[in-house]
């Protein structure tokens, strides 16, 4: 699903270029739970931000579903996101104007679905993530957890194929830490293709294959043994 | 846009509730500006289009070399009537209350003022647009007493009865008030409160070509070149001139058709039928509003900035569910346009709340609000709005959604730079006006008690004489010793004109001889009974004033110093003017206004022509003269009660030469409240978002045992500098504005420096009261609590 060659991302200050990933070479198959492991500033948001389009490399290639998706026109952009492609967030970016109902409904307002339709869709996923009481709140009102709960659902609302997340862990106590964990794991079992990021060992090893980063380059790649 | 994403504006909007608005409030304000000079703009522009035929309505007027008339004689009328077929209605225009003459009617055994009583031809009707409300204009074609009052003056004096049908009597003869006409719109260059059919043209008015003393107006027929019209009627009136062996007119005199809709802004000088405007002040006035609204602009411009930049996080999160740029930049212009909206609404409010203030206290005239207007007012601000709007939206939708979501971007601190620059800009405006207010009011002073030096005008009160021509001398005697009488009447006289006429006592070409010389001389002229100079503390430096017992001084000369100076007499003994004596000199006074030099006087004595009684009174007791104006007032009315149409005060008159100066310091003040006003909400609003920004800062700095009034130092420094560089920037301007205007007076003050330091000091003052309160909250806010709360 997901094919990086020679991926470079650096930045130009005046007297030096500071490469942040360098000539990094992945495969991602479709239904995979990857885990990104690594220090801070090892390059880990960058490399989920250029897969999720967020970003674009310095050079490279990348080929997303078998397309070259390097310079995309911003129509097309917004298309993978409307579709293909959701993120969760380590500091949930929820819209803080807007409750928990319609925080999740918003991407398919975007996707342009009837408003029956969205209606129908968002009951379901309160009822899925037990949040049903809360769907009038706004996101200041709720605990960490249940607010990255509130992310996930508004990034699987649109049914994508490839779920990115930015240590979605990162600012929750370890119980809330796992429910998200157990709940990214669901997902991957019903076929959502996953890539985390993580400086968690044990949530780590949710991920079926872990690969671990430093200065830019990808220090090893191993698949857990089940 | 959706209804959903409008409710999150507004819930976006109510977490800025105190800069919104502050920033709601500032631009509301400029708004009402912008709409109270667009409407007196549109009023400007757009004079004597009411009329349904405005197109092909012209005024007969004059030229010669140096000189620029609507004054035409009677007998044009019937001349055009019979000699110029093109022409469709012809209509002669008399003030019969022109000049120095006023006007009033009896009701009632009760008097009223009536202000420009115009005599017309019955053509008048079919001509304008003057909608008649009640009752019928028929009887003005052949009744000559007829009347037709307009409804508010037919309010004031019939209140809520019908007027048509009722007997009035003016000037002592009983007319029938036949309609009621709508008050002439504020765009109407002919004013009037009543109208009389043409038969009572007063007999000055014959029929001779010479006689110029109406103003006719026309209306050709449909389809006819205005300019084939005008040669026309040039040539016809010429070749009459020649018949009849006006030779010098014909040769010199230029006849000509000004078109109604431009009389207006016509630089004739003095018309006492039309009301005349002038384009620098109407540019004027626009260029102050839109200065205002700038101001307010450059608030609402800092606070979108900032908002924009609060909410970047926001956008990078709608791109990444899934909206599009487009998407984008519209819900940003929509966030800018929304407090717009309601600004405007609150703007349209304050301006038809106050529109008795704009039309009453600065004389600005104002036509009543049309759905045009509305439907302007809604497109322009949506057009605002969205011009403030587009270019952070533009500008923040370009970047990476990453850096949205990271608030990486230099955006932030991009705004407060340009807020800087708009706050620097802002009190530099407000500092020039402030200036100028100042400069304005010390000149004003200056010349309201320069105008009266040499003379008694604070004690002095004046009667104008109703009905001037008809005057049987007898009833002015009378009251005149029936006013002696009362113990605060200090003299009584009368006069033809008074200091402050200006227009009226200027004659040129009159004969002076001196040494055997003899030539022609411009002066102010006036004629007086023996009385007039000592009432009206007119100073005599050599010979005498006149004796009242003296045969001889009948018909002599008092002049002013200026005159002697100006002609070369150095002994008045010898020197004859228009063929008498001079028997004194007056110190210098200023007849006229300080805008000139003061010019050679010459007063006759001569109570022939009067047209004002002069009353000097005693200083009141109590400072209030109301008590003894009721006095004279019942002394007069005891005698006739339709001899005088007022009680005036001297001063008053004079200061009126000031009007237009007194006027634009009173719309200068109030630009120049809002300016500063507006220019310190935005630096309230500034120094919030700053300290807002720096309170870790300032928290870290506390705990490291920075002390409350570092801090305030720390926080007040920029803002003080900004106002010190406005402060240059205001001065040099402010400078040249005000020598420039100061240049319209021959006696003026000099621009004191005090008065820039004094607005210094004020700007600064206000400034710092205004963000003082947010930084002392700042600096005083518990560092623990700051940090934890991080
Ligand atoms: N816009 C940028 N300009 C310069 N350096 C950047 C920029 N964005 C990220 N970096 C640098 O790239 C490195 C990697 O950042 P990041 O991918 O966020 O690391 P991680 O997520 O692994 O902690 C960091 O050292 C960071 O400072
Ligand atoms: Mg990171």
């Amino acid at each position: 699903m997901i094919q990086l060659t020679n991926i470079d991302k650096y930045y130009d200050s005046k007297f030096q270029r500071t490469y942040v990933l360098k000539d990094i070479i992945l495969e991602v198959k479709e239904g995979e739970f990857l885990s990104v492991m690594g220090p801070s500033g090892s390059g880990k948001s960058t490399l989920l931000n250029i897969i999720g389009l967020m970003d674009s490399p310095s050079s490279g290639k990348y080929l997303l579903d078998g397309n070259s998706v390097l310079d995309l026109k911003e129509k097309v952009r917004v298309d993978y996101h409307r579709n293909f492609i959701s993120f969760i967030f380590q500091a949930y970016h929820l819209i803080e104007e807007m409750t928990v109902y319609e925080n999740i409904e918003t991407p398919l307002i975007y996707k342009g679905v009837k408003s029956h339709d969205r209606e129908s869709m968002v009951a379901d996923l309160l009822d899925r993530f037990n949040i049903v009481a809360k769907k009038d709140l706004f996101p200041q009102q709720l605990s960490g957890g249940q607010q990255q709960l509130v992310g996930i659902a508004r990034a699987i609302i649109s049914k994508p194929k490839l779920l990115l997340a930015d240590e979605p862990t990162g600012n929750l106590h370890s119980t809330q830490g796992e429910m998200i964990m157990e709940t990214l794991k669901e997902l991957n079992n019903e076929g959502m293709t996953i890539i985390h990021v993580t400086h968690n060992e044990k949530f780590a090893q949710y991920g079926k294959r872990i690969i671990r980063l430093e200065d830019g380059n990808i220090r090893s790649d191993t698949n857990r043994k089940t | 846009m959706k209804n959903n994403e409008i409710k999150l504006i507004f819930r976006g909007l109510k977490k800025n509730k105190i800069v919104l608005s502050i920033n709601i409030l500032g631009l509301a304000i400029g708004f009402a500006f912008v709409i109270l000079a667009g409407r007196y703009v549109y009023t400007e522009m757009t004079f004597d289009h009411f009329h349904e035929n405005h197109k092909t309505l012209y005024r007969v007027e004059w030229t010669t070399s140096d000189k620029f008339t609507s004054s035409t004689p009677n007998i044009m009328h019937s001349w055009l009537t019979s000699k110029i077929p093109e022409v469709k209605h012809v209509t002669r225009i008399i003030n019969d209350a022109g000049g120095l003459m006023k006007r009033n009617i009896m009701y009632n055994n009760t008097k009223y003022n009536v202000n420009n009583p115009l005599i017309v031809d019955y053509d008048f009707f079919g001509m304008f647009s003057f909608k008649v409300l009640l009752g019928e204009i028929k009887s003005f074609e052949n009744d000559k007493y007829s009347a037709a009052l307009t409804r508010p003056f037919a309010t004031k004096v019939f209140g809520a009865d019908n007027p048509v049908g009722k007997t009035i009597s003016y000037k002592g003869e009983l007319f029938i008030v036949r309609a009621v006409l709508d008050e002439p719109p504020a765009n109407s260059s002919v004013k009037f409160e009543m109208l009389l059919p043409i038969a009572n043209i007063p007999s000055y008015a014959t029929m001779d070509w010479q006689n110029n003393t109406l103003e006719t107006f026309i209306q050709s027929h449909a389809g006819i070149s205005p300019l084939a019209l005008q040669q026309k009627i040039h040539d016809g009136i010429i070749s009459e001139f020649n018949l009849l062996g006006y030779t010098e007119q014909a040769a010199t005199r230029h006849f000509r058709l000004n078109p109604l809709d431009k009389i207006y802004y016509s630089d004739i000088l003095y018309d006492n039928v039309c009301i005349h405007g002038n384009s620098r002040n109407t540019l004027m006035l626009l260029s102050l509003a839109i200065l205002v609204l700038i101001i307010a602009m450059f608030n609402y411009t800092n606070a979108v900035l900032a908002n924009a930049t609060e909410n970047m996080k926001g956008i990078g999160i709608r791109s990444v569910v899934g909206a599009s740029r487009l998407r984008n930049i519209g819900y940003m212009i929509c966030q800018s346009v929304l407090p717009c909206i309601i600004a405007m609404a609150l703007a349209v409010f304050f301006t038809l709340s106050i529109e008795n203030v704009t039309g009453q206290v600065l004389s600005i005239p104002l036509v009543k609000m049309r759905i045009l207007h509305f439907m302007t007012i809604i497109g322009s601000t949506l057009l605002f709005g969205i011009l403030v709007g587009i270019w952070p939206a533009v500008k923040l939708t370009s970047g990476k959604i990453t850096d949205l979501l990271n608030e990486r971007t230099k955006s932030g601190e991009n705004t407060t730079g340009i807020g800087n620059v708009f706050s620097v800009a802002q009190f530099a405006a407000s500092i020039v006006l402030i200036i100028s207010v100042f400069s304005m009011y010390k000149q004003i002073d200056f010349v309201l008690k320069q105008s009266g030096k040499n003379m008694d005008e604070e004690f002095v009160v004046y009667m104008p004489l109703a009905n001037r021509t008809e005057q049987k001398g007898g009833n002015i005697a009378t009251i005149q010793e029936a006013l002696k009488l009362l113990p605060e009447v200090k003299g009584v006289s009368t006069g033809l004109s008074l200091p402050g006429d200006e227009f009226y006592s200027n004659l040129r070409g009159l004969p002076l001889k001196y040494d055997e010389e003899e030539r022609t001389v411009d002066v102010n002229h006036d004629m007086v009974d023996a009385g007039y100079p000592e009432v009206m503390g007119y100073k005599i430096k050599k010979g005498k004033s006149f004796d009242a017992s003296l045969k001889l001084d009948y018909k002599s000369y008092l002049v002013n110093e200026a005159f002697i100076k100006k002609y070369g007499i150095h002994d008045i003994s010898v020197a004859q003017l228009n063929g008498s004596p001079i028997i004194g000199v007056m110190q210098d006074f200023h007849y006229n206004s300080l805008h000139k030099e003061i010019e050679p006087l010459a007063i006759r004595y001569e109570n022939s022509y009067q047209s004002r009684i002069v009353v000097k009174l005693a200083p009141p007791a109590n400072g209030s003269f109301s008590e003894i104006i009721k006095k004279i007032n019942k002394v007069v009315d005891s005698v006739d009660n339709t001899a005088v149409t007022d009680i005036l005060f001297l001063d008053q008159h004079i200061a009126a030469l000031y009007d237009k100066e007194i006027k634009m310091s009173k719309i200068l003040f109030v630009l120049a409240f809002f300016s500063i006003l507006i220019s310190c909400m935005g630096l309230f609003s500034m120094s919030l978002f700053i300290t807002e920004k720096r309170t870790k800062e300032i928290g870290i700095r506390k705990v490291n045992g920075a002390k409350i009034s570092e801090v305030l130092v720390m926080l007040n420094k920029d803002f003080v500098k900004w106002v010190a560089i406005a402060f240059v920037i205001a001065c040099p301007i402010a400078w040249y504005i005000m020598n420039k205007w100061l240049e319209n007076f021959a006696y003026k003050t000099e621009l004191s420096w005090w008065i820039f330091a004094l607005t210094g000091l004020l700007a600064l003052g206000i400034a710092l009261l205004t963000v003082s309160w947010q930084s002392w909250k700042a600096a005083t806010r518990n560092p623990v609590e700051v940090l934890r709360n991080e």
